[in-house]
């Protein structure tokens, strides 16, 4: 199926951890989006991936998922080349990344969280629907499934966002920015479902803007500027010098005291 | 290009003179009811079957935003033709046949679909500009090769035309039953592959991440539209092929916010335009086919253009309460 990667032996860090990238580089027409990475991800954690605009976010995801090209390095997920763990990872890309006038309905969009396990030719079935259903009811939208994702506000599609994700039954979940243009109550109904899943004993790990919320809603950080600044456990790594350092002299000093107190 | 047209009407004239099988009096009843020769017969039942197919492969084509790929990979096809037909007339000594000159004709669309992706992929430019360089690029090509079997001093080179507006009264029974055996298997891939072609039309990003083999599932639903513009050659024309692909799916947004009811709303008016237009230009003479199945469409969408209104009051989104969290 997909072609062999590099050959390197990565075998002896399959046990580190859900998350493994080392000297992970994306490169986009010549330009650095990522350089030279190394992370590992706790089983269990909740993860926050922090970082100013062009910091590489969404690019550390989309290299861990094998879906751009690795520069350099390698990434593993659940202890294999990305391009087998498939059936065990669950992906919420970025919500602006779709069309949502789609002629589909909540709940079209969660089936489709549900098309690798029923493979191909096998249409969905009335059983799939059933779950897909139940997938909504868990982020609060079950009175929504036969709404046109169109008519949704962009909290409620970023709720059937997760609801896919959800439907996937993964164990190791990677968002990007799912909290970004959401409204208030759809952001505490995404948070409770993630830390449902962390309670579940499955590694979440989230893209996130927003520095306020982030000592609330992580336990494990990983902060990016291209480069990894630091990664660890939350209070040790979300600290005024590593912030200063992603984020250059785009914060003030009172935004900084603010937020690591 | 005037000459091209003039002879294509000369062409029918000189066929009806020439004594083909069809009757000189052709009535509209008849024609609707399917009544007008077999072979007449089985190449409308044919359009019919690949106005079923380019409805959903329409829809498809319209939700990835490629509508004018289409056009490109038509008009790309017509090098193709005439490439098809030297061919044929070399191997066989016929030109006129139609499994060399749709064989030709998808080799060279597919050539014109690979230069838009190429051109857009080295050059930057932007893919309208690509599309629009490939397409009368390749239609030029065309132009020239057709004026040039124009000149051969053999029969049949005439029938070349008709490829241009589409021709399906006095088909051969062999090519009519070849185009509605490809039209069927089109209706079948599409049918067998929705569920695929949908998650790769919303979001093939998430389908990637899935461990969906996305490019092997873009280059068939790419495949399927430039079947279908292949196949509509000859009941469609070459120039109005991508209106079957894209009026009978727009038709359907305006009926339903749904892609499965979509789909199926698209495969029936394309269809219907289809019988519509197979009918009337077999009634009247001097009515290509591929224009009035592509008018029959036309008449279908604006029929319905109340209907989009009409839906949109009635099912406008309620002011929704935010479900509690």
């Amino acid at each position: 199926m997909s072609p062999q990667l590099h050959l390197i032996d990565n075998a002896p860090y399959a046990g580190n951890g859900p998350v493994v990238a080392h000297g992970l580089s994306v490169v986009y027409e010549g330009k650095p989006a990522l350089w030279n990475v190394d992370f590992v991800a706790p089983a269990g954690a909740m993860v926050g991936v922090i970082g100013p605009n062009g910091a590489g976010k969404s690019s550390f995801i989309k290299a861990c998922l094998g879906l751009v090209p690795w520069a350099s390095g390698w990434a593993m997920l659940l202890g294999q080349d990305p391009r087998k763990s498939r059936a065990r990872v669950g992906y919420v890309p970025q919500r602006a990344s779709v069309d949502w006038d789609f002629p589909a309905s909540a709940l079209d969009v969660v089936c489709m969280g549900y098309y690798r396990k029923l493979g191909w030719l096998r249409p969905v079935d009335r059983k799939t629907k059933a779950a897909a259903r139940e997938c909504l009811g868990r982020v609060g939208m079950a009175d929504f499934a036969d709404r046109p994702i169109g008519q949704l506000s962009g909290g409620q599609q970023q709720r059937v966002f997760l609801a896919r994700a959800l439907a996937q039954d993964a164990d190791l979940y990677l968002m990007d920015e799912p909290f970004a243009g959401v409204d208030a109550a759809s952001e505490q109904v995404l948070i409770k479902a993630l830390r449902t899943l962390q309670a579940e004993g499955k590694t979440v790990l989230v893209v996130h803007h927003d520095l306020q919320t982030a000592p609330d809603y992580f336990d494990h950080a990983l902060i990016l500027s291209t480069r990894a600044v630091a990664s660890g456990p939350l209070e040790q790594v979300f600290t005024a010098e590593t912030l200063q350092d992603a984020y250059g002299g785009r914060l003030a000093p009172s935004q900084l005291s603010a937020l690591v107190g | 290009m005037a000459a091209v047209w003039r002879r294509a009407s000369c062409r029918r004239w000189s066929a009806d003179a020439g004594g083909r099988s069809y009757p000189d009096r052709i009535g509209m009843l008849d024609a609707l009811l399917l009544s007008v020769g077999y072979n007449t017969t089985v190449a409308t039942i044919g359009a019919m079957l690949l106005g079923a197919a380019a409805g959903p492969v329409g829809v498809f084509l319209l939700l990835r935003r490629r509508a004018l790929l289409a056009d490109a990979a038509s008009h790309a096809t017509l090098p193709g033709v005439v490439l098809g037909f030297l061919v044929s007339l070399w191997l066989t000594g016929e030109g006129r046949s139609l499994p060399f000159i749709l064989a030709g004709a998808a080799i060279s669309a597919g050539l014109g679909v690979f230069c838009v992706q190429a051109l857009q992929a080295w050059s930057r430019l932007t893919p309208s500009i690509a599309i629009a360089v490939v397409l009368s690029a390749g239609f030029g090509l065309g132009v020239l090769g057709l004026s040039y079997v124009q000149t051969l001093p053999i029969a049949g080179q005439a029938g070349l035309d008709q490829l241009l507006v589409g021709q399906t009264a006095g088909m051969r029974l062999a090519d009519a039953y070849l185009i509605a055996a490809a039209a069927a298997i089109l209706l079948l891939l599409v049918v067998v592959f929705f569920k695929e072609l949908r998650l790769v039309a919303f979001d093939a990003e998430f389908a990637a991440a899935a461990g969906w083999p996305v490019q092997r599932l873009d280059l068939l639903a790419n495949g399927l539209v430039l079947v279908t513009v292949v196949v509509g050659l000859s009941s469609v024309g070459l120039i109005l092929v991508v209106a079957l692909l894209i009026i009978p799916a727009a038709t359907a947004r305006l009926w339903s916010g749904s892609l499965d009811r979509m789909a199926l709303l698209a495969g029936l008016f394309g269809s219907l335009a289809a019988y519509l237009g197979a009918s009337v230009s077999a009634a009247a003479h001097n009515v290509p086919t591929g224009a009035a199945i592509v008018l029959s469409a036309g008449l279908l969408f604006v029929l319905s253009l109340p209907v989009a209104a009409v839906r949109q009051r009635l099912l406008a989104p309620p002011v929704l309460p935010e479900p509690p969290p």
